[in-house]
């Protein structure tokens, strides 16, 4: 069933999953005490486990990995009235679930974006790449857990987000696609200096660029992997965009598992144009864009943090 | 049916009625939903006991626990968690869009309205808060920042003067309500 608010539905995947583990365990138990019984669930087991192959579609949620975010360092926490799931969501190459993105707001006044796999409404990781066991399963992303991104950035002065980002060789489940801190290990880029850890198979590598360009942009255009130019419209009031590409075979010199964000955007994003009709090209990277294209229209330098 | 699947149809049924219910009396989704997550979570650990029972019976039984979540939630000024932290449960953060969803299932914006004029027959204290926190709905942090007190006492002076408006409240709160 889907429940309107999303909450609900979030808690709802609480409550399967609980019900779902405890009933197992009753079946457990009843096999080892009760040996006759076992025969009747040899019978009745295919039935049982297709009943609970329907409801098994969530799994636990993933955590915060070393520590909690805190309120008095770091980013703060988030301010949970400021969870915003956004209207954008981009195809996954591999097909399946769609990728999504999520904005909330800390108590340290920053401004976090959190990318993952959506399923539902709900963003999540999906139990693959070594992530969650490969369960297969789907595993919602607490809001709690986007103040554990080190790439939370300041707001500006009119308490708005404009930021762009590149999360590069990431794992197709989506854990920790956008730097957050997780608990659990999925795969390793390909040529990563971590030869114990499992290694991510090439074509589960996603590279992501995603942002928001804010209210007054208007499109968007980027190079696909093939070369060929696309024109989007951001979406929202927030200018909201999420690319998702194959990550290439990697090359000497090629930065793993890198995130970085800025103020305008970079290749493979090539050009943006706004509502006052500037267009920014940001086709080549060794070239500073103008100016107005540095600090893009909508966004209001935030005052200095006091002494 | 299996015990699982019966209790995730119970949520499926009552889940939002149960919210409303809390949000109702609250007049705060967060808190709403964190007394229904421990509502269910206590309905589950004795769902074994219980789910023979017909659809009203079990119904009845699930705002029995709501009604003692609330009146425990009131007498101490915090929310219990006691099943949800025994089966590993973590309450989901209420996102903007919930909070309107919330607001407009619970028909809160009359039920505002009507506290306003309640309002005045308070003490100075009490009216504060939660003028503060229920009319200008501001955070907990926001409200105790500008009475210049800590947030627990901020939350304790809302949840008493709720308290003390329930008995106006509760004819407004239950008209049009589902329950």
């Amino acid at each position: 069933m889907n429940h309107e608010i999303e909450a609900l539905a979030e808690l709802r995947a609480e409550f399967e999953r609980v019900a779902l583990q405890s009933s197992s365990q009753r079946w457990r138990t009843a096999w080892r005490w009760r040996p006759l019984v076992a025969i009747v669930v040899v019978v009745l087991g295919g039935a049982t486990a297709a009943l609970a192959a329907g409801l098994i579609h969530f799994g636990k949620p993933v955590t915060a990995g070393r520590h909690l975010p805190s309120p008095a360092v770091g980013n703060g926490t988030v301010r949970p009235a400021t969870v915003k799931l956004l209207a954008v969501h981009a195809p996954d190459p591999a097909g399946g679930l769609p990728w999504g993105m999520r904005l909330s707001i800390t108590t340290h006044g920053k401004g976090c974006l959190e990318v993952g796999r959506l399923d539902d409404g709900r963003l999540g990781v999906i139990g693959q790449d070594n992530a969650f066991g490969n369960d297969g399963r789907f595993h919602p992303l607490p809001a709690a857990l986007a103040a554990t991104s080190p790439d939370c950035v300041r707001l500006d002065g009119q308490g708005r987000l404009i930021h762009n980002e590149i999360a590069g060789d990431v794992p197709a489940s989506g854990l920790s696609a956008s730097g957050l801190i997780v608990a659990g290990h999925g795969c390793r880029p390909p040529n990563a200096i971590a030869p114990r850890r499992v290694l991510c198979p090439l074509r589960d590598e996603r590279n992501l660029y995603f942002g928001l360009l804010g209210p007054e942009a208007t499109s968007l255009t980027y190079s696909a992997v093939n070369g060929t130019l696309h024109t989007i419209t951001p979406v929202g009031p927030d200018g909201a965009y999420l690319i998702v590409q194959r990550a290439a075979k990697p090359t000497p010199g090629h930065i793993n598992n890198a995130l970085s964000g800025s103020l305008y955007p970079s290749p493979p994003i090539t050009e943006v144009t706004y509502r006052n009709g500037l267009h920014c090209n940001f086709a080549n990277p060794r070239k500073l864009p103008p100016r107005a294209c540095q600090f893009p229209p909508g966004y209001v330098t935030a005052a200095p943090d006091g002494p | 049916m299996a015990a699982a699947e019966e209790f995730i149809e119970l949520y499926d049924r009552e889940a939002e009625s149960i919210l409303v219910f809390f949000a109702r009396r609250t007049f705060d989704a967060e808190l709403a939903l964190d007394l229904t997550a421990e509502t269910f979570a206590q309905a589950w650990r004795s769902w074994g006991r219980v789910r023979s029972g017909g659809r009203e019976e079990t119904r009845g039984w699930l705002f029995t626990i709501a009604r003692r979540q609330l009146s425990r939630y009131r007498r101490r000024g915090r929310v219990e968690r006691r099943a949800l932290q025994r089966l590993g449960i973590q309450t989901p953060l209420v996102g903007e869009d919930d909070v309107g969803r919330i607001d407009a299932a619970a028909e809160l914006e009359p039920l505002r309205e009507a506290l306003g004029d309640e309002l005045a027959l308070l003490g100075a204290d009490q009216r504060e808060a939660l003028q503060l926190r229920v009319v200008d709905e501001l955070p907990y942090v926001v409200v105790a920042e500008q009475l210049g007190i800590s947030e627990a006492t901020a939350r304790a002076r809302v949840s008493r003067g709720l308290r003390a408006l329930a008995r106006a409240l509760d004819p407004i709160a239950t008209e049009g309500g589902r329950r």
